[in-house]
């Protein structure tokens, strides 16, 4: 029982290498994105928003078709891709980390845009009156106040991508020690008659997986609370 | 000199201003609220784009429609001190002191001497969070000031503090008005405040000014009563200290016309101060009065003779070139025969001057 079989430790250190990947592709275009939903004005905004929460109401399916007809070998990008700095993406693990960024998008768009509206205006201001340019402005204040929507979206998106399954398995497959995470892992064992011993350590490990980031992004909101002055007992 | 001719449109709203203010000293902007006085500031400091006009600041230009300059906000070398202080909460008391500091700029005064003078030295590592709204404003002054501004903006610095916190904070901002010498201005709804630190008010009313001029010009205009809620007709004399006596707990000011007496001062000799004495507490004497306890007596020359509110009246004395203001009933004048020209004597105690900052 302790020990774990091959399987089990290719899906759990895939699972974790494509949420961090995902995660590392979501951040710096999510914090973008969302600072221009909530800072800019402009024709066609509208637009840009309804193309970011796509993800959120397609069904996981159509998305991951979409990325196989836009990303796969014969894909319109993916053909490019190839034939240019011979790089595959579908069917390999990085595809799976792009589904997962994919389909996490629109909620770290959320969590930060929502953060970054409720930073009073008026700090940005009295920077700038201080002297800071819009670049200052944004990595001084605007930034380090947003921090607590930054680290929600963060945990959001890692969630998405623990659970994500519908995209994966569409533009991805389900290749074990390549694309196989733990729910497709766990789809793959529900679907073998008979001892249901694997599937429920799996499960097992999902929930550890699971619990571990939860724990870790609250102490990682306390510590930010802290620093951001948020909690009022704070004296020296 | 400032100058600011412009025009701010909005919907509900509508700015039109014309001013040109001293470039020294503190100019208050004083008008209930919504008259435009923060908006007033905000262009100033270019937080507010007008629909056009120009701004100057002792000649160099900030905003000029018909040049198409707009400088921006961070490079117009403004100190801002805002209502609510606004200060990082992320960011120690000695993070926002340093925010604006500019690498190339010794401050005036330096670092060290602003953190004395706004008693911060122990707050230097603390979270803004766990600072009193008097102790947060001090930081936000320090923090505008250390950005070496060429002018300073403060709206309503004292306005969402109780009145132990104001009574704090003012010394603080008397002290400013001593050391700097870049023009200040000061947006308040509360005349006191504005005696106490202006020189020069600027009245606004519905976007537009009603009226301009030294303090004590304006406050003792007849006309301009109803926009401060109480007569306020009072004397404001410039004196510098002569010399203080603890014992007798007493100072002696000296003013052009003699010397003022007034309880004790912990103020060094010479400094400059102005002091308020309001109209209903000078007396006036035909004679010379012996043996009494009122210290401040001044043989002085009736100007003018005056009707004012309620049935009283307002008497103008001159004493060299100062001027004091004693408001006298319509019987006394008729019972003393005063008369423009008369010689009498001004009388009043020492506890009826109000010391302002100078």
């Amino acid at each position: 029982m302790l020990t774990l079989t091959q399987i089990e430790i290719d899906a759990f250190y895939l699972t974790l290498k494509v949420a961090l990947f995902s995660i590392a592709i979501c951040l710096p275009i999510g914090v973008t994105v969302a600072f221009i939903l909530s800072r800019a004005s402009f024709p066609g905004k509208w637009l840009l928003d309804g193309l970011v929460h796509l993800p959120l109401v397609m069904p996981p399916v159509v998305v991951g078709y979409i990325l196989l007809i836009l990303l796969g070998k014969r894909g319109i990008i993916g053909e490019w891709l190839f034939q240019t700095f011979d790089i595959t993406i579908a069917f390999s693990w990085k595809g799976a980390a792009i589904a997962s960024a994919v389909m996490a998008f629109p909620l770290m768009v959320r969590a930060v845009r929502l953060s970054l509206d409720s930073i009073d205006k008026g700090l940005e201001a009295a920077a700038r009156t201080l002297g800071a340019n819009n670049i200052k402005v944004f990595f001084t204040i605007t930034l380090p106040l947003s921090l607590p929507g930054v680290i929600a979206g963060t945990i959001l998106a890692f969630a998405r991508s623990l659970g994500e399954f519908g995209a994966t398995i569409t533009f991805v497959s389900n290749i074990p020690g390549e694309t196989q995470t733990l729910p497709l892992a766990l789809y793959n064992f529900t679907q073998i008659p008979g001892d249901q011993t694997p599937a429920i350590r799996l499960l097992i490990i999902s929930l550890i997986l699971a619990f571990g980031a939860l724990i870790a992004s609250d102490v990682l909101a306390r510590r930010v609370n802290k620093r951001l002055g948020l909690n009022a007992g704070e004296r020296d | 000199m400032i100058e600011a001719k412009f025009n701010v449109d909005r919907e509900d709203f509508t700015l039109q201003l014309d001013l040109e203010l001293p470039g020294t000293g503190v100019t208050a902007l004083f008008g209930q609220s919504g008259s435009g006085k923060t908006t007033t500031i905000n262009v100033l400091s270019g937080l507010i784009k007008p629909n056009y006009g120009l701004v100057s600041v002792n000649g160099k230009v900030l905003f000029d429609t018909d040049k198409g300059i707009n400088v921006a906000t961070e490079k117009r070398g403004l100190g801002y001190v805002f209502q609510e202080g606004r200060l990082f909460p992320h960011l120690t008391v000695e993070e926002n002191l340093l925010y604006g500091m500019k690498s190339n700029i010794d401050p005036f005064p330096s670092q060290k001497e602003t953190i004395e003078l706004l008693g911060l030295t122990k707050f230097l590592h603390r979270k803004p969070v766990s600072l009193s709204g008097g102790e947060r404003q001090r930081v936000a002054i320090g923090r505008a000031l250390l950005c070496s501004p060429q002018l300073l903006l403060m709206d309503e610095p004292l306005a969402a503090l109780d009145a132990a916190r104001k009574q704090e904070l003012l010394p603080y901002i008397s002290k400013l008005k001593d050391i700097l010498n870049i023009p200040i201005i000061y947006v308040s709804h509360q005349i006191q405040e504005i005696m106490n630190l202006a020189d020069t008010l600027v009245l606004l009313e519905n976007g537009r000014v009603l009226e301009q001029g030294p303090i004590d010009t304006i406050i003792n205009n007849p006309k301009m009563t109803p926009y401060f809620g109480e007569n306020l007709k009072s004397s404001f004399i410039k004196c510098s200290v002569e010399n203080n006596d603890p014992n007798a707990s007493v100072t002696k000011l000296a003013f052009d016309g003699g010397l003022i007496t007034t309880t004790v001062l912990n103020k060094p000799v010479g400094s400059p101060v102005r002091v308020r004495i309001r109209a209903q507490d000078i007396a006036v004497s035909i004679k010379q009065p012996q043996d009494i306890s009122i210290a401040n007596i001044f043989e002085v020359k009736i100007k003018t003779i005056e009707p004012s509110e309620e049935g009283f009246v307002d008497l103008s004395l001159i004493v060299k070139n100062t001027v004091f203001w004693a408001r006298l009933t319509k019987t006394s004048v008729t019972t003393l025969k005063l008369f423009p020209g008369g010689v009498v004597y001004a009388l009043f105690k020492s506890t009826a001057i109000e010391i302002l900052g100078h």
